[in-house]
């Protein structure tokens, strides 16, 4: 049976990310991928577009220079 | 924001409406998220008072990495943030004073001070960023800089061989000596978290990069993610420390001997229990 991933949601702060893409580089699982929004710092947005793949690892969090990345969990009531 | 993060900055920063002035990719913001991190798990777990922690920096690009931190800091001249971190901790014996200096900062410019401040085993916490070269004028050779490296001040190769900043701590007698490098994130944390707990001086070189002036012109790649890969590939993990084709990371020393502040401080009871002394 597959583990049912408990975070719900990979947000990218729109004004603090200044588009270095480790974190689209850095994602064991290639949860990110680059979307064609530009952000106020004038670059393209990462997206976390399959977030049903994320392991839960924290790297994008870890790694983001700009501190713009926030891993959203549920509760854990699920699964 | 990241709200780990975000308890620990200042005002505007916390609010999420000023960004760090690091380019895009560098590894100082990165370096500035495990310290946050380390503190907030020495605070969870043993109670670690951060009412009395000191930033000192210097000038460069490391000197900005704690700015938007919302603990006491204090910007001193170029070289000189160990000379004004001793004074710190001489004044205050009790504080936690850390250093957050540059490789130019700190063995160019300020190198009688380091090597001084490790002789008198002052207790203070040195985080030396290590990018390789000057990142904030422009990307000029460094005395870390690899031999034959391409700078903006060596054109045809750097002539001069590097200098191991952790060879040089361990050989005049410091306390806690360890390099990392910024992708290994785990080990960093648990280094800076040994550091804050440490008691005599303590020297973590963290090599960082600098996707502008030394992804361009000294490794040859742009991509701040792929300098973070070439890191792991020229590293090895020993505990003797090396600085050449292969540099070794690790925690070299890890030992404790009498610090200068006791020292001093016991010096200056003695004279006023003696009375022999004019106030």
């Amino acid at each position: 049976m597959r583990r049912r991933s408990i975070v719900v949601k990979i947000d990218v702060d729109k004004y603090l990310c200044k588009g270095c893409y480790i974190c689209v580089d850095k994602c064991p699982t290639k949860v990110f991928e680059v979307s064609s929004v530009i952000g106020d710092y004038g670059i393209f947005l990462p997206e976390a577009r399959h977030v049903d793949r994320c392991v839960d690892c924290g790297i994008c969090e870890l790694y983001c220079p700009d501190y713009a990345i926030t891993i959203i969990r549920s509760g854990g009531n699920e699964a | 924001m990241n709200p780990l993060i975000q308890n620990y900055l200042r005002s505007e920063y916390a609010q999420g409406k000023r960004r760090t002035i690091f380019c895009p990719g560098c590894g100082n913001g990165i370096i500035l998220g495990y310290f946050v991190r380390a503190i907030d798990e020495l605070k969870r777990e043993d109670g670690f008072d951060d009412s009395k922690l000191y930033i000192v920096t210097g000038i460069g690009c490391s000197g900005n990495i704690p700015v938007p931190l919302k603990y006491n800091i204090i910007r001193a001249l170029h070289g000189r943030a160990l000379s004004v971190a001793t004074g710190v901790k001489l004044v205050r014996p009790d504080s936690e004073v850390v250093v957050f200096a540059g490789d130019g900062d700190l063995l160019s410019i300020g190198g009688n001070h380091l090597i001084h401040t490790i002789r008198r085993n002052v207790g203070i916490k040195v985080i030396l960023v290590n990018n390789m070269l000057y990142g904030m004028t422009g990307g000029q050779v460094a005395p870390t800089t690899p031999m034959e490296a391409i700078t903006h001040t060596t054109p045809y190769g750097n002539p001069e061989p590097p200098l191991d900043a952790c060879k040089l701590a361990v050989s005049l007698g410091a306390t806690y000596v360890a390099r990392w490098v910024v992708p290994l994130a785990k080990q960093c944390i648990q280094s800076i978290k040994e550091l804050l707990l440490h008691r005599g001086f303590g020297l973590l070189e963290c090599l960082s990069q600098c996707p502008v002036y030394q992804g361009r012109y000294v490794i040859g790649i742009d991509r701040p993610s792929k300098i973070m890969d070439y890191y792991l590939k020229i590293t090895v993990v020993s505990d003797k420390p090396s600085y050449g084709d292969k540099i070794t990371i690790g925690k070299f020393v890890d030992y404790e001997r009498p610090t200068y502040e006791e020292i001093m401080w016991s010096i200056v009871n003695k004279a006023r229990e003696g009375g022999n002394y004019e106030a």
